[in-house]
């Protein structure tokens, strides 16, 4: 049976007495639909800190479809609406309508706080079961509506940072996208673009929670993925809304869309406003494509279809950026700023900054290019210093308030006073007053490269100016480079969420402030300490920073990494003795190791598989100590290992222990291309060498020897000869008698390299096999 | 009409997608070689390319062009698919791509970079970009201005003024 209530004004009044009325008469068990229309006052309050009254229980078995008309959001009809969705746990279909059939119109804040209820309580209640579909039809209405998300992944900070960001997009009407991680395993996009005007004269949303007040998108498109039921019901407002006034035109790829968020922050809510204003280009007609297709997909069937008609109100279309076909002759002013920023970040500094004396309306469009680099190594003659500091403090003088993507300065730093327009003053001040202009423009690439030439013993350094870095600005940067100055982060400081790469050279810090910082790095991909003394000291890593890909330490005195990678792919290391724990970079595909000072096969073959079981590609640099015959026993190997590198720049010792080579080839059963570069002395006798051999051992996937610096060394070549016999699959084998590496010290000695190869190789390679060699000697 | 010949597939099973040009002008390319565009890769992934991608904005001169280059392209995108016919040398395409974009006249070469950032074909649109810096760098303002038929509407003394705000840039 269907029931359809006409209510009159409940305001005060308990909304759900009304249900439990129907519920004590006798038919109630077996009401299928019923209808409630109200006729309430808007209801200004926020309701969610009001508790909920609760009736008692009773099961409405049969209550399938309920609509309510008329629906405000006062307490009393959020307690209604909550008593329903408990009780009936065959419900199919509930609607809110929040037209009132009757009386005057709702006022536009009490109708959004109506939505704001509706979907705070329901959300959570409802059953998947059904079907929600909410009304909001009064005019002006459709331009706030709220959706709730549940953030569980990103920490508090990493959402301040995002945070920071809206709100520098909605001041800085720049494109931006954020990207925000859901309980569900798919991200939810959220891509800002331009400013919508509307939206301000609507007003933004509610104040925020937590102190982060005044936060404001731009208008944006919304991509939402785990959200979608919510995106639908707003698209499908939007429609409902819009069917009202005007006919609205297909979406054309080629229109602009342009949707606009609302963002309110709770510490772990996002609420983003429903998708409203639609416009007309290109840039984001794909976005909306895509994520209305998939809005579809993921909702067969429900509710109101997401259509491919956005509307496009006509009052909202900015002059379009995409001219007509086969106007007139398109120009380079005619580009847009991206492309033109493009063209741009491809020039020098200089070369666009040259294009403002060419007219008026090329006068400002250097200013566009956001990538300022500066290079006083490129200068020349007196004043350098003087010069450079003119140039940057002239550029970013007129950059002021504008977006610069990145800076980039390199200098040779020193503590002497520079002059800039007649005034003496430190080139420290000047280096912060750069640091603290991208930090306010939130530059997301910083470089400093103050090393001077001869740097050994300098002890002065930049001092980096964390203080003038603030949370928003320290959360913009991606990119930073450092090189000749001193880290000392304040103990407060909160880190670099965004931080992608991080180079240091000749940086002075201290193991424990390096250790934090990279612990508040954990978005780093790319990190690279040279030549910073950490004076033997332990580097530990306490979060993972499990995006790392690239890592490169080299020369530091570092005495014992520990840095949990599980996604490192390449690591380059520059040291004595290797101080990485194994276990930590499972996934490691290249390696690169130099070995300062001697150190012998064993060490290497015992360490490196250990340390990099899965590497790939190893170029191992090392000047190794031959005092001993050591051929690989043990059964620590390199699973994986294809491609081998010996760099050999000094050999000590017996040069005939050099066969030993042998065990590179026995620890990696996978290896396909050998290189190894030798350095050794110069052989006068021309004799062939007696050669011993060494146990065969089948090196089935050997595809390539590369030999330099062979210079018939009777190691040299009782290696080659054990390889080539052992190589059945040998495709290429090149022997070049020239030292390509380390001091050549030797050269001029005629070297039997060649001659030696080809008299000890003939017999022994296979006709199949690409043989060349290289003799410079001849 | 246009559905069925677009569902048609060639004898390598790739299926083939019309892309439309403003004026009309219709370009049959199989799948891998539109997918090179990001935005009719999406609209792949979103089925809707049933009926023919219409580009409004993008003339079929340079609809031509852009699909030259797909067509040249496609190997690397599609490296995997056995179902590409062998694909060009790494030496061919470079002199292709030198030969496109040098041979391109000013608004012409602007036109590309407008249909490649329309379209998202992001190589395309890093090529014509460089070729329009290779074109601005080393340039007197005078030279350039001839090269980009800019009308230089300033004053001497107000160009003296912009020279001397960034005077650092112009000193040598």
């Amino acid at each position: 049976m269907s029931v359809t209530l006409v209510c009159g004004n409940f305001m005060q009044v308990f909304s759900a007495q009304v249900l439990k009325d129907v519920a004590a008469s006798p038919a109630a068990p077996l009401i299928e639909q019923l209808e409630l229309d109200f006729n309430d006052d808007g209801y200004i309050s926020d309701v969610e800190t009001e508790a909920l009254r609760s009736l008692p229980k009773c099961t409405y078995d049969h209550l399938k479809n309920v609509s309510i008309i008329g629906y405000v959001g006062c307490i009393g009809h959020v307690e209604l609406l909550v008593h329903i969705v408990e009780n009936a746990p065959a419900l199919e279909a509930l609607t809110i309508d929040r037209t009132q059939r009757r009386g005057r119109p709702l006022h536009e804040y009490s109708a959004r706080l109506a939505g704001i209820a509706a979907r705070g309580y329901l959300d959570e209640k409802i059953l998947p079961t059904t079907k929600l579909d909410l009304y909001e039809r009064q005019a002006g209405c459709y331009a706030i509506s709220t959706v709730r998300f549940h953030i569980s992944g990103p920490s508090p900070t990493a959402f301040l940072a995002m945070l920071a960001r809206l709100r520098a997009a909605s001041d800085a009407a720049r494109e931006l996208d954020v990207c925000v991680r859901h309980g569900d395993d798919d991200d939810d996009y959220v891509v800002l673009h331009g400013c919508d005007r509307r939206r301000q004269h609507y007003g933004h949303g509610r104040s925020c929670l937590h102190g982060c007040s005044g936060v404001r998108a731009a208008g944006g498109l919304v991509r939402i993925v785990s959200g979608a039921r919510h995106v639908r019901s707003a698209v499908g407002r939007y429609l409902a809304a819009a069917d009202d006034d005007e006919e609205h035109d297909e979406l054309s790829v080629g229109d602009k869309v342009l949707i606009a968020a609302d963002v309110v922050v709770g510490a772990y809510d996002v609420v983003v406003g429903g998708i409203d204003v639609v416009v007309g280009v290109c840039d984001l007609a794909e976005y909306a494509r895509g994520a209305l297709a998939r809005l579809r997909r993921m909702c067969p069937g429900v509710g109101i279809p997401v259509r491919f008609r956005i509307g496009k109100k006509k009052e909202d279309c900015g002059p379009k950026r995409i001219r007509k076909p086969g106007t007139k002759e398109v120009r380079f002013e005619d580009l847009s700023e991206d492309m033109q920023n493009m063209i741009f970040s491809k020039l020098p500094l200089k070369e666009t900054v040259r294009t403002s004396v060419l007219s008026s309306k090329w006068r400002h469009l250097w200013k566009i290019s956001p990538k300022l680099r500066f290079d006083g190594s490129t200068m020349r003659g007196e004043y350098m210093l003087e010069k450079l500091v003119g140039n940057v403090n002239a550029t970013l003088k007129q950059q002021r308030g504008r977006m610069a993507e990145a800076l980039e300065v390199k200098l040779e730093f020193q503590s002497r006073l520079v002059a800039f327009t007649g005034e003496k003053s430190i080139l420290v001040d000047h280096l912060n007053n750069w640091v603290g202009s991208a930090a306010s423009s939130c530059t997301t690439s910083l470089a400093l490269d103050l090393a001077p030439k001869e740097f050994r013993d300098r002890h002065d350094r930049y001092m980096f100016p964390f203080e003038l870095l603030d949370g928003k600005a320290a959360s913009c940067l991606q990119q930073i480079q450092l090189s000749f100055v001193s880290l000392k982060p304040p103990t407060q400081f909160s880190g670099f969420p965004k931080l992608k790469k991080l180079s240091l050279h000749l940086v002075q810090v201290i193991a424990k402030d390096l250790q934090g910082l990279l612990s508040s790095c954990s978005n780093l991909e790319w990190l690279s300490i040279f030549r910073c003394n950490l004076n033997d000291d332990e580097l530990k890593v306490d979060c993972a920073l499990s995006r790392l890909l690239y890592l490169r330490i080299a020369n530091c005195e570092i005495s014992k990494i520990e840095m949990y990678a599980p996604k490192l792919k390449t690591f380059i290391y520059e040291g004595a003795q290797l101080p990485v724990d194994p276990i930590q970079a499972q996934e490691l595909e290249v390696a690169d190791i130099v070995f300062k000072g001697d150190i012998t096969f064993q060490y290497a073959l015992t360490v490196l598989p250990v340390v990099f079981p899965c590497v790939q590609n190893l170029t191992v640099h090392a000047n190794f100590g031959l005092q001993f015959p050591w051929l690989l026993s043990t059964k620590s190997k390199f699973i994986q290992l294809k491609y081998l590198k010996l760099l050999l720049p000094q050999c000590s010792g017996d040069m005939d222990n050099i066969v030993y080579l042998a065990s590179f080839l026995k620890a990696a059963p996978l290896l396909e291309v050998l290189e190894i570069h030798f350095n050794v002395p110069g052989y006068e006798d021309a004799g062939i060498p007696v050669l011993r051999s060494l146990p065969k051992c089948p090196y089935k996937n050997l595809k390539s020897i590369y030999i330099t610096g062979f210079r018939g060394l009777k190691g040299q070549a009782e290696f080659l000869v054990h390889a080539v016999e052992n190589a059945p699959a040998l495709e290429v084998l090149t022997i070049d008698t020239a030292t390509k590496i380390g001091v050549r010290s030797a050269q001029h000695i005629e070297s039997a390299g060649g001659y030696v190869a080809r008299s000890c190789l003939a017999s022994i390679v296979s006709p199949k096999t690409k043989f060349q060699i290289v003799d410079t000697a001849r | 009409m246009a559905a069925a010949a677009a569902e048609a597939t060639t004898d390598g099973g790739g299926k083939m997608i019309i892309l439309i040009s403003a004026d009309g002008k219709r370009f049959e390319v199989t799948e891998a070689v539109a997918s090179q565009s990001q935005l009719i890769s999406n609209m792949i992934e979103d089925d809707c390319t049933e009926n023919g991608v219409r580009l409004p904005n993008v003339d079929g001169d340079i609809l031509t062009m852009v699909v030259d280059y797909c067509n040249m392209h496609a190997g690397d995108a599609a490296a995997a698919g056995d179902t590409m016919k062998a694909s060009s040398t790494e030496e061919e395409l470079k002199k292709f791509d030198a030969e496109l974009v040098q041979a391109l006249e000013n608004p012409v070469l602007f036109k590309l970079i407008l249909a490649a950032n329309f379209l998202n074909i992001k190589s395309l649109l890093d090529m014509t970009c460089q070729r329009v810096a290779d074109m601005m760098s080393g340039k007197t303002p005078e030279q350039m201005r001839e090269t980009f038929s800019i009308e230089n509407d300033f004053t001497p003394e107000e160009e003296a003024a912009i020279r001397q705000e960034n005077a650092w840039a112009f000193d040598d």
